[in-house]
Parts: structure tokens; C-alpha cells; sequence
């Protein structure tokens, strides 16, 4: 099946005599959810600008939804892709949450009611009802930023790019947050999102990404990976605690405390 | 502006780096010696002003600033001459002689005029290059604040000289932002119009949005708390610079009077 | 007048809003300067004083970093701020219909100082698109002056007006923990 998006021995360097990025190869599908991971500075942020069009590639290829992203402007890449960037505060610009949200569908051309619709479908998702009238800017951090997730899934896009999205929120906003890449996934769609924190990777993702000095130094399933020591060290990441703790229990992989609970539970019943 | 802004203006400073007797001077009396040449421009015939220009154009290059000079000189200069010499040359109504050139026929007067403008134009630009070639704006703040300017006004001139290649910068980061929500940029001219609102007003609301916070901070660092601020590493000034500061605005009125005469 | 430290930040951010303001307008190949975005906000939001204060100070620092020979023209920027606050005082940027109004009050006046400066100076020229008008005014037996105003007049109501509209956008949509802190903005407050 064609990909989702597919990338094809792609470099890129801001200057072109040195890459920031070469020899990337991957696809995404639908209905996945794929974690990208490095150390600062690895690529990660020029990744995403290589996949929504920002950045083009000096070799390679890209195919989105089975065009090559040479053909497409940003603004129609946009259609597929949509970004929801570190700083949500440099898309804001309308007075109203609602409004905000609105952007997306009016820039599309849609009707008023259909609009309308994704609007409250957006809002739904990320529990902004209580504050569609208000000024976005006058809104704590972790909402803004959910109201640029909002703003994206207004638009239906095939992929969702998230930039740590997760960075900065609570507990009850991270649980929202991991809901609402659920929830995307079930409806087919895919995610793309860069993050720092293993513990929000191996709950969500299900296959990671890992970029180490501008190549792909891992491609591989969310268990297998966590579960290779060697892998999480090529990109100097760590293992989320829950996975070094089963590792030391000589337990298999567990991904949440829970799933290792369930694995030790025969040891438990059984021993003293 | 109403006058047409130079291609390839990058907001980059014009100042260029160096260590030649200019940079050396005392930003006050660089300052001094540009308001000469201002008003030298409008009281000198074209005979003073031109080389007045050249004079100029001549001590930037020996300063390191020749492009620059050259660059801002032909982007102002050739609209402007090209202009002149349609308008002045060929169309309004200039009394007196007509001359003959590539088969158009033209007034002696306007061409004359023409260059009177053209030389008044270089004269201000290459003295005021001068000026801003060698000294950066921090030197500037300083020499003023040492000679005890009001923190307040140099704040209100350094701080935009600061602020704006960040702001810059965001401007472009929020260009990608909205273009990656499906903004296009390209399309027809409604379609650029109704992109406007969505690329400045993130600038200016994240802009304006700081604003209460920098008050504070400054409060909270004293500032305007005094009247007048120590420097410590004011550009070196000396009594012969002040003399020659003081001679040179003592000369303005005379060069004015001067200028008057000779028109008359 | 001495002003508050808040208001000097504003007008140092204003001065800053000018600049970039006039360069989105560039990458979206508008054929307008909107240039004053900045000093018609510090009229709108502090005063006809603080608004004159940032146009000249735009105009002389644009002077610094990019055209010397723009600073020239610092008067009409004064003008434009001056009137920009007066205009505010009154009340005229309370609505659309208004600010309109407003942009072309401060457009006709704006011209009407510009062209003396542009005559003087610079012989009746810009160097830019209004001489192509210019021209045409001269050859169809207008004098220099007439040709000239009106020239300019037409590109400088259209770049006023907007200029106003998106001033007056801006201060709609800003956040109110922010526009409380300016006192004078209570006269465009509907």
C-alpha cells in the first residue's frame, strides 16, 4: 500500500556543503503513530519543516498522499500535513478561540455549516468549550497550545505533525492530549511527533524514528526499540524507567507500570 | 516614506567595521560635521556640492566603506536622475534655452536643475553616510549619554536598533507557521490582502504583548531613576574635537549667510 | 512631557512594528508602503505626543540602518502620529466607517506636507512609482506642484486608509490585560 507520506534517500543541509540530514528513507501509514527521537541538535525540528514544506530537500524525494512534494506550495501541502509548532503564540492572530479554529476550514473554502461542524468537532476533542469566545492570547500556555491543536484537526489533514506538544503539561492535559492521538489514530489518520520525553513515546507511539548525527539510525517497532539497549544509546536517549525496571526484573518489555504488573503477576502469585 | 525605499534593503546595519580615523572620531562631532554637510547641501552650488560628494565618497572608501557608498549612492541616485530628467529635462515648463540630445529636445534650465538637485541629493547622502558607516548605533548611545542625554530618549533610540533583527526573524518564523496552516502567499491580490492580517497581527500582538513586562524590568533596573547615567567606556572625546565642533556650528550660520548671498 | 517607561517601550516596539510591517507588505508584493503601522498604534494608544515622537524617531533611525535620505521626510511621520492621537481623542477610531475617515484625513494632510519636501528637495520626484503619475500630470499641462500633490495624493490615501484599518484591527483584537494599561486608549474603547 502507498504510504502516507514517503521519504526517499532525502539530504538536506542549510548549507548545502554540509547536511544536516542525509540518506533519511521512511514511510508513514496510515494509522500510525510515529515517535521521532534524538539528541538536541540531531535534526529533529529540520525534519519536520522537510515533511510540511518549509524546507525543501537538496536530494531525495518526498511523496505526499502519492504526489511529489516538489510539485506542491506549502499552503497545498497544508491540506495534508498539518503542524502544530512549538510556539503556538507565532499562529494566533485572531481575537476569539473560536475564530482561531475557524482559520483552518475558511482558508479551505468550506461552508459555513460544514465549518461550523469541524469547529465543534475540534473543540469537542480538545475541551476548549468553555473558552471559544475568549482572546486565545489570554489563555494559559497548555491551552494555547491546544487551541493550535484544535486549529489542526479543524482541517482533517492525513498526518499531524506535533512539536512537542507534550512539553509543559500537566498531567490531566497530557492524559487529553494522549486521548486526542488516539483517537486520530482510530480514525486513520497518522501522527508524526517529535519528542524528548520516552515516557509520552512508549504510551503513544507505535514505532519510533531515531535520528542520530543527521541519519536514521533506527527504524523500529516502539518495543523493539526500548527493548534494545544498544538502539536507545545510537541516539542518546534513555529508556523510559518502566522499561529498565522490567529489563531488571528480567521481565519482558513493558511499555506502562500496568502491563508490567500483569507480566510479574504469575511471579507474584507464585512466589513467597 | 513617500521616496521610493532601495531595493535590497535588509535591515542589516550600514555600519561597517573599522579602525580608520573616522571610526576613531567622536560620534557628537561626526554628527556635528554631517549637519555641516546638510546644510552645506542647500547653501552650495552645484560647483561645492558635487565635490562636496566626491570629497565624502572619497574618505568613506578610505574608511572601508566604498560599497557601501557606491551601492546606496546608484540605488538613490538613478530613479532619482532618470526622473529628473524626464520631469525637469523634458516636461515642465523651464524657461529659457533648449539643447538637443539623442534627437529629444530639452531645457538647458531643467538639466541645470537637474544637477543642482542630483548634487544637493549626493552631497547630504555621502555626508550622512559618513556618519552612519562609521559608528554603530552603541557608540552613538554612549558618546550621548557621556555628554548627559536623557536615558529615556536613548533608550527610545538604541532599544529599536536592537529589537529589530528579533523581530525580524519572528516575522519569518510566523511567515512558515501560517504558511504551513494553508496561507498561500502567492495567490491573487485579494488572497495576498487577506494574508496580511494573518502575518502581522501575531507579530504585533506577541510584540506589544511584552511590552508591560520590559517596563518592569527597566523600572525594576533604576531606570530613569537619575537624571543622567555614568558611562564606562564612553568613546574618547578631546579638546581639540570640541573645538572643532564648536567651529563647525559656528561656520553654519556664516556658510548659510554665504549661500543666500551668492543666490542672490 | 515626560512619559511613562511603559509608553517608551511601546514606542520603541512601534518604531520596530514600522519597519517589519513595511517589509510584510513587501513579501506579499503589496503595492503600498504601510510603513506607519506603528506610529498610528502609539497615536491610538497614547497620545497625539507619543505618536509624533515615534514617527520622527522612525524616520531617523530608518535613516540610521538603511536610507539616509528617507529622514528627510520625518516631518510627515510627525504629522501622521500627531493626528493619528488627535483623531483618536475625538473618537474616530471607535468604528470601520471612522477609521477610514480618519485614514483619509491624515492621507490628504500627510501629502500636503510631503510635497513641499518632495518638491524642494527633491525636484518634484520619488524615484519610485508616483513620478510615472507625476509625468503624465506634467505632460497634460499640469504645473510641478499640482502634479506632484495629486501624484502622490492617490497613492498616499490608499496607503493612509490601510494603514489606519490595520492599526485599527490590531488594537480591536489585542487581549484586554493589555490595552487596560493604556489609559488614552479609553477614547477609542466603544
Amino acid at each position: 500500500m502507498t504510504g502516507l507520506l514517503t521519504l526517499d534517500a532525502v539530504r538536506f543541509g542549510y548549507d548545502p556543503e554540509r547536511p544536516v540530514l542525509e540518506d533519511i528513507s521512511f514511510a508513514v501509514q496510515h494509522g500510525e503513530v510515529v515517535a521521532v527521537v534524538g539528541r538536541n541538535g540531531a535534526g529533529k525540528s529540520t525534519m519536520l519543516r522537510l515533511l510540511n514544506g518549509l524546507l525543501r530537500p537538496d536530494a531525495g524525494r518526498l511523496t505526499i498522499a502519492g504526489r511529489d512534494s516538489a510539485d506542491l506550495k506549502v499552503s497545498e501541502i497544508a491540506a495534508h500535513i498539518g503542524t502544530v509548532f512549538q510556539a503556538p503564540e507565532q499562529q494566533i492572530f485572531n481575537a476569539t478561540v473560536r475564530s482561531e479554529i475557524g482559520f483552518g476550514p475558511a482558508q479551505q473554502g468550506l461552508a459555513p455549516r460544514e465549518q461550523a461542524a469541524r469547529i465543534d468537532e475540534a473543540v469537542a476533542r480538545t475541551g476548549l468549550e468553555g473558552v471559544l469566545d475568549t482572546h486565545p492570547l489570554d489563555l494559559d500556555a497548555a491551552m494555547r497550545r491546544f487551541v493550535a491543536v484544535a486549529s489542526v484537526i479543524a482541517c482533517r489533514p492525513d498526518l499531524m505533525l506535533l512539536d512537542e506538544a507534550q512539553r509543559g503539561l500537566d498531567a490531566t492535559r497530557r492524559a487529553t492530549l494522549g486521548g486526542i492521538i488516539a483517537d486520530w489514530k482510530a480514525s486513520g489518520r497518522a501522527i508524526v511527533l517529535v519528542c524528548h520525553d520516552m515516557d509520552f513515546v512508549a504510551a503513544h507511539a507505535d514505532r519510533v524514528l531515531g535520528l542520530a548525527a543527521g541519519r536514521l539510525a533506527v527504524d523500529a517497532p516502539v518495543r523493539d526499540f526500548f527493548a534494545d539497549a544498544a538502539a536507545t544509546r545510537a541516539v542518546s536517549v534513555e529508556q523510559p524507567g518502566i522499561v529498565a525496571l522490567a529489563q531488571a526484573l528480567g521481565q519482558p518489555v513493558a511499555l506502562s507500570a500496568s502491563e508490567l504488573v500483569t507480566g510479574l503477576a504469575p511471579r507474584l502469585k507464585g512466589g513467597a | 516614506m513617500a521616496v521610493a525605499r532601495p531595493q535590497g534593503a535588509d535591515h542589516a546595519l550600514l555600519y561597517v567595521p573599522g579602525r580608520s580615523f573616522l571610526h576613531r572620531l567622536n560620534p557628537l562631532t561626526k554628527l556635528t560635521l554631517v549637519l555641516w554637510c546638510a546644510v552645506a547641501a542647500f547653501a552650495l552650488p552645484p560647483e561645492g556640492t558635487i565635490p562636496l560628494a566626491l570629497l565624502s565618497i572619497l574618505i568613506g572608501s578610505f574608511a572601508g566603506a566604498g560599497r557601501v557608498f557606491a551601492r546606496r549612492l546608484a540605488l538613490t541616485l538613478l530613479p532619482l536622475s532618470v526622473a529628473l530628467f524626464v520631469v525637469h529635462g523634458m516636461l515642465v515648463d523651464h524657461a529659457g534655452a533648449r539643447a538637443s540630445l539623442l534627437g529629444l529636445d530639452l531645457s538647458r534650465e531643467g538639466l541645470a536643475y537637474m544637477v543642482r538637485i542630483l548634487g544637493r541629493i549626493a552631497a547630504l547622502l555621502s555626508g550622512s553616510l559618513l556618519f552612519v558607516c562609521t559608528t554603530h548605533p552603541s557608540r552613538l548611545l554612549k558618546a550621548l549619554d557621556a555628554h548627559r542625554f536623557s536615558p529615556g530618549a536613548a533608550y527610545v533610540i538604541a532599544s529599536p536598533l536592537l529589537l529589530l533583527e528579533p523581530f525580524t526573524q519572528r516575522a519569518k518564523a510566523i511567515r512558515e507557521a501560517q504558511m504551513a496552516r494553508g496561507l498561500d502567499l502567492e495567490g491573487s491580490f485579494m488572497t495576498r490582502v487577506k494574508a496580511f492580517p494573518a502575518l502581522l497581527m501575531p507579530l504585533v500582538t506577541l510584540a506589544l504583548a511584552d511590552i508591560d513586562h520590559r517596563a518592569q524590568v527597566l523600572d525594576g533596573r533604576g531606570f530613569r531613576a537619575m537624571p543622567h547615567r555614568t558611562v564606562l567606556d564612553a568613546p574618547a572625546d578631546s579638546r581639540q574635537q570640541r573645538a572643532v565642533r564648536w567651529a563647525v556650528l559656528v561656520s553654519i550660520p556664516v556658510l548659510i549667510a554665504g549661500g543666500v548671498l551668492w543666490h542672490l | 512631557m515626560k512619559l511613562e517607561t511603559k509608553s517608551l517601550v511601546l514606542m520603541a516596539v512601534a518604531i520596530v512594528i514600522n519597519v517589519v510591517v513595511g517589509q510584510i507588505a513587501v513579501w506579499i508584493k503589496l503595492p503600498l508602503y504601510v510603513d506607519a503601522v506603528g506610529t498610528v498604534l502609539v497615536g491610538i494608544l497614547a497620545g497625539p505626543f507619543a505618536g509624533a515622537l515615534t514617527g520622527v524617531l522612525t524616520n531617523l533611525i530608518w535613516g540610521l540602518i538603511s536610507d539616509p535620505v528617507a529622514a528627510a521626510f520625518f516631518p510627515v511621520s510627525l504629522v501622521i502620529g500627531a493626528l493619528a492621537g488627535i483623531l483618536a481623542r475625538m473618537g474616530w477610531f471607535k468604528s470601520v466607517g471612522m477609521t477610514v475617515a480618519a485614514g483619509a484625513v491624515i492621507g490628504v494632510i500627510s501629502t500636503i506636507v510631503a510635497v513641499p519636501i518632495i518638491v524642494y528637495m527633491f525636484g518634484g520626484v520619488t524615484g519610485a512609482g508616483t513620478d510615472f503619475a507625476t509625468a503624465y500630470l506634467l505632460a497634460v499641462g499640469q504645473e510641478l506642484v499640482q502634479s506632484v500633490a495629486i501624484a502622490n495624493l492617490v497613492q498616499n490615501l490608499a496607503d493612509k486608509i490601510l494603514t489606519c484599518l490595520i492599526a485599527w484591527l490590531i488594537v480591536k483584537r489585542l487581549p484586554m490585560r493589555f490595552t487596560s494599561g493604556f489609559a488614552f486608549y479609553g477614547y477609542t474603547k466603544a
